[in-house]
Parts: C-alpha cells; sequence; structure tokens
C-alpha cells in the first residue's frame, strides 16, 4: 500500500519545520497557510517551527534545503518536503498526506 | 479506505519500498525544478565552503530595500577601514552630497575634525589590544573577547559601538547626529554596518525648550521680586496710615495740652510753678517733633516745594552740618557743575540733610571721612538699595557717603522702617531715616542706601528736577544750635518771653471757631479771649455755615480741617468763598488736610499746625486780616 494515499484521520502527532527566507509576502502566506492547516485538521498534534535561514543558514544543511519557503513534515515518516505554491491550501494537505487528491490537482 | 481486510504483512517487499521511495524523491525533484521555474520561490540555499549560503532573489529582496531606503535615517555599510560600501539616500540628504560622492570614500571624510578620534574608536574597536574583562567598557563589545556568533576574535578587536557625534556637511556645517554601528560577517568577510540619526531636530526642540524654561524662570523671579517690592509697599502704605492716624489724634492732645498750659502761664507769677509749667510745655514740644516725625514717615506732611539749587542749599546750610559732625570727621562737599534746579520743599530738605549727615557721624566714632556729592542722575529702572517701586527719568542726586562701619544686609533692608534703630536705647527714635524716605516719596523722589560691612555707607537723595526757573534767592532761615545730635528745625518759632499781660489787639475783633473736638474748640475759645478776640464757637462746618447765613458778622474764621459730618475744613472754606469773598480764614490741623485732596498738593489756604502757641494763632489772624483787607488774598504763613 502506498502511505502517500493513505489519508490520516488517526491521532498521529506531526512535526513540521517550515524554512522561510525573513519577511516576504510569500513567506508570510505560507506561514500563514500552514497555521491554518494546523489548527484545522492537526489541533493538539501538532509541532510547527518557523525557521529563518537568513538567521541560521546552517539549518539548510540539516534537512537539505535547496531553496525557500520550504515546508518539511518531519513526524509522521517518511520525511516529505514541500517546496512551491505554499499558499495553496488544498495542495498542502494532499503533500502533507491529509487530504486525498480529488481530480486535477497535482 | 481499506479495500479487504486482508491480513497482509506490513513488510512490504524491499523493492516495492525502494521504488517507492525513489518515486517520492523524483517527485520533490520535479516539484523543485518547478517551484524555482515559477518563481515561487524568495531564495535558494547553495553550498560553500563555510556552509550553506542563502542566495535572495531580486525580488524578495525589496521590503528590506524599501525599508532602508525610505526610513528616516540614514544607513550605510562600510569597510573595516571605513570605507563606504553603500549608503542609503537619507544618509547622501543628511550630507547635502550626490551618492555617488560618498560611496567607495572614506566615511572619516564626513566627520567633523574634533570627532574623528571618537569615529575611529567605533570603527576599530576596544582601545586595548583583545578584550580585557575589567578594562573593557566599549559598547558592543563582549566581554570575553567572542563576537556575536560565539567566535573567538583572536588577534582582532571587535568593532562596533553607539556615539553622538558632528557629521560635515558639503558646505562645512555641522550635522549633529547619533551613530550605531555594527560588525557583521557577510560570507567570511566582516563588514560595519551603521544606522545614522540626525539630531538637528530634536536638539532644536530641546533648545527650545530650554529656552523657553529660562524665560519662564526669569519670569518667575521678576514676577516674585515685583511681589515683595507691592507687598513691601503696601506693608509701608498701610504703616503709613495707621501713623498718619495715631499723629492726628495725638495732635489733638497735644494742642490740648499745651494751649492749657499756655494759658496757665498767664494767671501766675509763680517762679516754681511756672518752673513746672515750662517743663511741661517742652515736653509738649518734643510730643510735637515726633508726631512730625511720625507725619513725615507717613508722607503725610504739609510740604511745600520750591525749584531750588540743590548745591546752593547745601553751601547755605555747610556750617550748620561742619558743626554737627564734629572736629573728628573730615566733610567735603563735592558740588556738581552746571545742575538743573529741583522741585523740593527746602526745609524738609536741610532737615533730612542734618538726619543723615548725623548718622554718618554715628558711624564713625573714632572720626573719619564724609563726603557730600550732588550731581545729574538718571533712573531708568529699580536702583540697588532702592525700596518700593520706581519712576524711571531724569534726577538730582545728593549723596552723603561716610567710610564708617557700614551696614550689614539685614539691617540695610530695614533701614527705612520705621521705628528700627541700631542706636542704643534712649539714643535714637529709629524714625529719621523713614522720614527722610517718607519725605522724597512724598517729593516725587527715591532714595536708595549702598553699604558695606567695615567699607561705609552711601545713602543718596533722588529728587526731581524743577521745570521751573529758580524762586528768588529762598534763605533758608538756620536756627543756631550748639546741641549735638539731630535737630529738626521747628515748625513753631521760638518761644517768646513769656508775659503774663495778653497782647493789645484791635478791639472787638470776632472769630468763628470750628472744631468738632470739644476740648480743643474751649481751648481754642479760651486762647482768643486771652488775647482779645470775642470768639464764637461752632462744632462743625454746618453749624459754621448756618450761622452766616442765618446773619452773624465775623472777621474772621478759624477752622479745623479734619471734621466729620461730610464737611472738612476745605470744604467750608470754599462753601465761604462762595458766600463772603473778603472773609479771612485760618485752618488749623493736626495733619495734614487730606480731604484737600492729595497730600502732596500745595493748598491754597494756610494751615497752622496743631500743637501751636497762642502767638502763632496771633500772628495766623492777623496776617489773614492784612490780606483780607488788601482785597480777596489769604497772607501765607
Amino acid at each position: 500500500m502506498n502511505a502517500r494515499s493513505q489519508p490520516s484521520t488517526g491521532p498521529e502527532h506531526y512535526v513540521l519545520r517550515l524554512y522561510v527566507t525573513g519577511s516576504t509576502t510569500r513567506s508570510a502566506r505560507a506561514i500563514e497557510t500552514t497555521r491554518q492547516i494546523c489548527d484545522t485538521y492537526l489541533k493538539g498534534r501538532h509541532d510547527l517551527e518557523v525557521v529563518d535561514l537568513y538567521q541560521h543558514p546552517e539549518a539548510a544543511a540539516r534537512e537539505q534545503i535547496v531553496a525557500a519557503p520550504t515546508l518539511v513534515k518531519v513526524v509522521p515518516e517518511p520525511l516529505r518536503r514541500v517546496i512551491g505554491d505554499l499558499s495553496n491550501r488544498e495542495r498542502l494537505l494532499v503533500s502533507l498526506g491529509l487530504h486525498l487528491p480529488t481530480a486535477g490537482s497535482s | 479506505m481499506p479495500i479487504r481486510s486482508l491480513d497482509v504483512p506490513t513488510a512490504v517487499h524491499p523493492l516495492q519500498r525502494e521504488a517507492d521511495e525513489l518515486r517520492s524523491r523524483l517527485a520533490e525533484a520535479e516539484e523543485t525544478l518547478q517551484a524555482i521555474r515559477q518563481g515561487d520561490v524568495d531564495a535558494v540555499v547553495v553550498s560553500g565552503d563555510s556552509g550553506p549560503q542563502v542566495y535572495t532573489l531580486l525580488n524578495a529582496d525589496r521590503p528590506y530595500r524599501t525599508f532602508v531606503e525610505r526610513m528616516q535615517e540614514g544607513a550605510l555599510t562600510l569597510t573595516p577601514d571605513g570605507t563606504v560600501l553603500f549608503a542609503n539616500q537619507r544618509l547622501a540628504s543628511f550630507l547635502g552630497l550626490a551618492l555617488s560622492n560618498i560611496v567607495g570614500r572614506k566615511f572619516a571624510q564626513f566627520i567633523q575634525a574634533e570627532d574623528r578620534k571618537l569615529f575611529d574608536t567605533l570603527l576599530t574597536g576596544c582601545d586595548q589590544d583583545g578584550c580585557d574583562q575589567d578594562g573593557c567598557d566599549q559598547d558592543g563589545c563582549d566581554q570575553d573577547g567572542r563576537d556575536q556568533d560565539g567566535r573567538d576574535q583572536v588577534g582582532r578587536d571587535k568593532a562596533g559601538g553607539r556615539s553622538e557625534l558632528g557629521l560635515r556637511a558639503a558646505d562645512g556645517a555641522t550635522v549633529p547626529a547619533y551613530i550605531s554601528m555594527v560588525e557583521l560577517l557577510d560570507e567570511g568577510q566582516h563588514i560595519i554596518s551603521a544606522i545614522v540619526t540626525d539630531l538637528r531636530w530634536a536638539k532644536q526642540r530641546m533648545r527650545e525648550l530650554t529656552e523657553a524654561n529660562a524665560r519662564l524662570v526669569t519670569a518667575m523671579a521678576e514676577r516674585e521680586r515685583a511681589e515683595e517690592l507691592l507687598r513691601q509697599a503696601h506693608k509701608m502704605e498701610a504703616v503709613g496710615q495707621l501713623t498718619a492716624g495715631i499723629a492726628h489724634d495725638f495732635n489733638n492732645l497735644l494742642a490740648v495740652l499745651g494751649g492749657n498750659l499756655e494759658l496757665f502761664l498767664t494767671r501766675t507769677t509763680d517762679e516754681w510753678l511756672r518752673h513746672r509749667v515750662e517743663a511741661s510745655q517742652r515736653a509738649v514740644d518734643r510730643g510735637a517733633r515726633l508726631t512730625k516725625q511720625l507725619l513725615a514717615f507717613s508722607r503725610h506732611q504739609n510740604l511745600r516745594p520750591h525749584s531750588i539749587s540743590v548745591n546752593a542749599l547745601l553751601r547755605d546750610i555747610e556750617p550748620l552740618l561742619r558743626s554737627s559732625v564734629g572736629d573728628e570727621i573730615t566733610l567735603t562737599l563735592v558740588l556738581g557743575d552746571a545742575l538743573a534746579e529741583c522741585l523740593v520743599d527746602p526745609t524738609e530738605l536741610q532737615a533730612s540733610m542734618l538726619n543723615l549727615v548725623s548718622n554718618a557721624r554715628d558711624a564713625m566714632p573714632g572720626g573719619g571721612c564724609l563726603t557730600i556729592t550732588t550731581a545729574e542722575a538718571e533712573l531708568d529702572g529699580p536702583a540697588d538699595g532702592e525700596p518700593g517701586p520706581i519712576r524711571g527719568g531724569r534726577y538730582l542726586s545728593i549723596a552723603v557717603t561716610d567710610n564708617g562701619h557700614g551696614m550689614p544686609l539685614g539691617v540695610r533692608e530695614r533701614a527705612f522702617d520705621p521705628f528700627f534703630t541700631t542706636k542704643d536705647v534712649g539714643k535714637g527714635t529709629g524714625l529719621g531715616l523713614s522720614q527722610v524716605y517718607g519725605f522724597m516719596r512724598q517729593s516725587g523722589g527715591h532714595v536708595a542706601i549702598e553699604s558695606i560691612i567695615g567699607g561705609g555707607t552711601s545713602v543718596r537723595l533722588y529728587l526731581p528736577r524743577s521745570n521751573a526757573p529758580e524762586t528768588k534767592a529762598l534763605k533758608i532761615k538756620v536756627p543756631k544750635t550748639k546741641q549735638r545730635g539731630i535737630k529738626a528745625p521747628r515748625t513753631v518759632p521760638e518761644p517768646r518771653a513769656t508775659d503774663v499781660t495778653p497782647r493789645s489787639v484791635p478791639p472787638a475783633r470776632r472769630v468763628l471757631v470750628v472744631e468738632d473736638d470739644r476740648d480743643v474748640r474751649e481751648l481754642v475759645v479760651e486762647v482768643l479771649d486771652s488775647l482779645g478776640y470775642a470768639s464764637i464757637p461752632a462744632e462743625s462746618g454746618h453749624v459754621a455755615l448756618k450761622l452766616l447765613d442765618n446773619g452773624l458778622a465775623v472777621d474772621v474764621v478759624v477752622s479745623d480741617v479734619l471734621m466729620p459730618d461730610g464737611m472738612s475744613g476745605f470744604q467750608l472754606a470754599r462753601e465761604i468763598r462762595r458766600r463772603l469773598p473778603r472773609l479771612a480764614i485760618v485752618l488749623t490741623s493736626g495733619m495734614t488736610a487730606i480731604a484737600g485732596g492729595g497730600a502732596n498738593m500745595t493748598p491754597d489756604w494756610p494751615i497752622l499746625r496743631k500743637p501751636y502757641r497762642g502767638d502763632d494763632l496771633l500772628q495766623a489772624i492777623e496776617t489773614a486780616l492784612d490780606a483780607g483787607a488788601v482785597g480777596g488774598g489769604i497772607g501765607l504763613i
């Protein structure tokens, strides 16, 4: 079974890290969308950390970050990096395995 | 959603797992490439020799750039040796230069010479090599020698700090500024980043506030001073009113005493009795002098100002002054040239001069120098040592200066207060200077004291200038006296040799006596009787007028000035003038008539001051009658 196509409705704990570079519109939207998802779908079972690569450039090496903003799902496994338009909630949900992909989405 | 509950082992085939992982990673890589292609990223991370470097794409940078460009502060980055790498437009505007003239130059040239050393210190870090925990107090310097990233700064001092300094604008002008510098590590290179705040606005505000505060403080001090002067003036005024009232009542008593004593003398030849009466008369005289001094202080004197030359007056009384001062003191007159005349009552001025000279003499018990100087003076504000408000203008000044023991500040402040004296009991009433003060103020002048302890005192009189030509050589009667001490000339003539027989007068002179005080009225009637007049008493102005209107025939009216019932002696006199223009009038007073319209007004009618001797009354009546005979006028006492 492919873990990707299995939406999670269980009590798993999520650890997420969002890598941004300072304060730009893009990073602001990424942060907002991610927070919303956490509050709606992962209430009480998530840890979200926002890391500014300007302040901590060495953190990029740890998770092999190539570009910012990037959202990393550390736990539950497998580790997944999401990059691109992070203001797209639907896409984000699918990427995090919280939603089944609907027809037409990535 | 599960399809069927097959007990499928969770251990998936290893190849399947690997395939899944590869697919996952591929998907991720494709996603990343797409995101970059679409420009959905702010920055990319590039692995460099010293770790990952974050490369920001231009547009993502914009908020920062805009912020730095638009903020109110100047921003710049410098190399460690102070060359400008970057400066924002704001800084350029502070300096009044184009950016191109700033970037690439050494920033020190845009700092005022006197602040360059300070800038240098900020730029290069602490003065000491390495950081010493105890000794280092430089801002931004981490005390154990580490920089902000925790790296050892071996062999390199930490730059940075904050300070006020002066920038040098294009035109050479100083721009007060506050600079805040910090050292950054960028790609292994040290650069200095600085924010420059323009302090001109802040300094201007500060300056304005300080000035406003100073003005406020000055205004408050002036106000306090003015209030103090006003308080002082009010106090003097109040005391003056009180004193005048007392003096007036006292004079009435003295009049009764003196008059009755005089009558007594006419009725006895007993030597012992006469001695007693004469001694009592002398006491009455002293009482009269005292009340006169009180009146002088309270500015209720009856002054007769004339236009006189102060130099002439001083020369006239010089012998008197010399005798008053004695042999051990050198008196020098320094009289100014071509002085204008002043308007003052010469008799009172003479009395004041004697007063001041004897004060000076008392300040030099072992002898010394006394100088009297006359000059013209211009006053335009409160003079030092002058109590009360002062009117500006041109004056004649007479200064009495001694080199005696001087006055301490406490004494000087109270010198003009009535009854204040530093002399022993019985040696002075403390009225002298207050008399002088009252006299000068009433004359429209001023008096000021300067004194240094151990150095001497100078009392300066300022007399108002006169606009009238000098009245023909007014000779002042100087009574001969060998006594030491203040002796004001008496306003009543020397006592004549007492005579038992009354003076002979033309027969049947009728006198209308107007006086509200019963005892005084009876006394006057008695005195007139003894002088050979027939007198008709009236207890008020109204009664007197009624008598006259009803046809009472008299030759002269003798009336007190201050009477109740709303009609003063002056008013009565005016009323009588309207009815009987040729009727002789003599006014008497225990005080200068206030009802006449101001203490400083020269009265049209002569005023005989209580207490008076019978002879004085006689003279007054006769003079008035003579003047009346000539036609309409009233003679001067």
